[in-house]
């Protein structure tokens, strides 16, 4: 059975020679939760306006459900969802009537729209909202009915570029709950985000991009066995003093020391749980009392601070 | 909640329908509807006034009842400005208002999109030139007693002129960025390029054929009768003229040929821009 997203080769360059999307090659399986990482300006939005037939291919091929993007859109999107950056509506329909409106498109029937235009607004709480003109939503308010559109003809394929964006931390949540609520069903989503908290918690894989080249691609679980490197924060109750700081700039696996407060420094640090443990012998060593000794920030950031820096 | 992926995708017609569908809504809740059907009510309402107002009798003949009521100029102006407000931003403010990214990626081929779109603009720019001609025809019959043939003549020809001026603020609204320069765009090219080069190619002594604002001078020409002819009053010594003066007027199988090949040039170009165009920014 073919993968429901496959991209071959594929490349966009856009005027003025600058290339976007560099020969991206990834093939996403059925029923996975794909998370698509990368900082801005790495090629997220562009590989996807691509599959969504937003913009022209340069070279290389995306397929959806085994169908060339470029050569047939509309039976390529036809089981496909999206929400692409922050759609905007037409202010003049209500959310039931944009849905009504994008379920015609697709097929949908009139009793059909009406039984899923309910379960799709109630799945991002705007059932409240439904026969409100959509002029005066709030951006989170609309970020939810652009979910609801995406999936109102239940399609097998979700795309969602950086769905969180814009949002209050209110809105996060709610939209993370539904893209949590997501994958208790049989679809196949592909996110972009620049979030990596939020891709640890909703994906079950993650594709790294970096200037429009795929850096890593695995399962959550396999690319955060592969972190090896942390920042370690480390909070003493006596004062940073130079010569034991020395002495810790050569500790193996020691990459480098970040003094913040005299009472407060960070260690980037390479190495197993073992050396982390040496290291903190070793610390006390020195004569620092340790207050606190702790990983700063998500496994998952620090890879994808590695990764990004070795592919500059 | 189950995928399906098994659905039967409509067809062309039935998705260029849905389009059409709900692009009539927006005209139909949008302001600019009712500001053209207030501007249309109130010159109706004076010209229909005007001669009681005045204390002059009515045309006893319809087509001269008709023509007087609606005057070429106020129907070339109307159907500018319906061309402007309902064709000069339909396809750039799905760019610039970024509605594209949620209609774009639906399993829609393009030219279905601008199809529909363009469907929904000629109803209801044909919508406001039917009640312009159809009020003046219907008060010529109460008033004369009878309906005139002419007049329904010129309201074909205003149709298609109408269908015409929209299809041109399609192409330029495929290839405009901004909303606000495609609509100033459509109504100046409309109501001062194109009658410029009109009035330059006559002063030269050149008939301005292919310009789809001369062909448009057969609307009120067609409720002349006899029609009017080409001539030239040439240049007199004793008149005191210097140099000829030209007067063209538009047949009508030239005034429909030309209006349809607008429609089907512009309308092709148009789909053309449009479908290479990409949802950047």
């Amino acid at each position: 059975m073919e993968d429901p997203i496959v991209m071959e080769d594929l490349t966009k360059d856009y005027s003025k020679g600058f290339r976007a999307v560099d020969g991206l090659n990834l093939r996403i399986k059925k029923n996975s939760f794909v998370g698509f990482l990368g900082p801005n300006g790495a090629g997220k939005t562009t590989t996807i306006k691509m599959l969504t037939n937003l913009l022209t291919v340069t070279s290389g091929k995306a397929y959806m459900n085994g169908v060339d993007v470029a050569h047939d859109p509309k039976k390529a999107l036809g089981a496909v969802g999206a929400v692409v950056e922050t759609p905007e509506f037409y202010p003049y329909l209500t959310p039931t009537e944009t849905l009504q409106y994008m379920g015609a498109l697709r097929g949908m029937s009139k009793p059909e729209i009406a039984t899923r235009s309910k379960e799709v607004l109630e799945l991002v709480k705007m059932t409240e909202w439904a026969n409100t003109r959509i002029g005066k939503f709030s951006k989170g308010m609309k970020q939810r009915v652009a979910l609801a559109q995406a999936l109102i003809h239940e399609p097998t394929v979700i795309i969602l570029d950086e769905p969180t964006s814009g949002l209050d931390p209110r809105g996060m949540v709610e939209v993370r709950d539904v893209l949590k609520d997501l994958r208790k069903h049989d679809y196949t989503i592909f996110m972009s985000s620049h979030l990596l908290n939020e891709v640890q918690e909703v994906c079950t894989e993650v594709a790294l991009i970096d200037h429009g080249k795929l850096l890593a691609f695995d399962t959550v679980d396999a690319l955060l066995s592969r972190v090896d490197h942390k920042r370690l924060e480390v909070r003493i109750a006596n004062r940073v003093f130079g010569e034991a700081m020395d002495k810790l700039r050569v500790f193996e696996g020691v990459q480098q020391l970040n003094i913040v407060t005299e009472n407060q420094f960070f260690i980037d640090f390479k190495g197993g749980d073992e050396q982390q443990a040496e290291l903190l012998l070793k610390l006390q060593g020195l004569g620092y009392k340790i207050v606190s000794f702790k990983e700063s920030g998500l496994a998952l950031e620090n890879l994808y601070m590695s990764l990004i820096k070795s592919s500059r | 909640m189950a995928v399906n992926s098994t659905r039967q995708l409509p067809s062309d017609l039935n998705q260029l329908l849905s389009i059409t569908r709900y692009d009539i809504f927006k005209h139909l809740r949008s302001r600019r509807l009712v500001a053209i059907f207030i501007i249309e009510a109130i010159i109706l309402a004076l010209m229909l006034s005007l001669p009681a107002l005045l204390g002059r009798p009515y045309p006893t003949d319809p087509t001269e009842f008709v023509r007087n009521t609606l005057q070429f100029t106020f129907t070339n102006i109307l159907i500018v400005l319906g061309a402007t407000l309902f064709a000069g931003d339909a396809i750039c403010s799905e760019f610039q208002n970024r509605t594209g990214y949620l209609l774009f990626p639906n399993p829609v081929k393009k030219e279905v999109i601008y199809l529909g779109k363009l469907l929904s603009t000629i109803l209801i720019v044909f919508l406001v030139v039917t009640v312009w001609y159809w009020v003046a025809i219907l008060a010529g019959a109460i008033v004369t007693g009878g309906v005139s043939t002419l007049a329904i003549e010129s309201y074909g020809l205003a149709v298609i002129y109408a269908i015409a001026a929209s299809s041109l603020g399609f192409l330029i609204s495929s290839i405009l960025k901004g909303s606000t320069g495609a609509l100033v765009l459509t109504f100046f090219v409309l109501f001062m390029i194109l009658p410029a080069f009109d009035l330059v190619g006559t002063l030269g002594g050149v008939e301005p054929v292919p310009s789809l604002t001369y062909q448009a001078g057969a609307i009120g020409n067609i409720m002349i009768t006899p029609y009017p002819q080409n001539y030239v009053e040439y240049a007199n010594a004793t008149t005191g003229i210097p140099f000829n003066i030209y007067f063209f007027y538009p047949t009508v199988a030239s005034s429909v040929a030309v209006m349809l090949g607008w429609i089907l040039v512009t309308n092709l170009m148009a789909i053309i821009i449009f479908k290479r165009r990409e949802m950047v920014g």
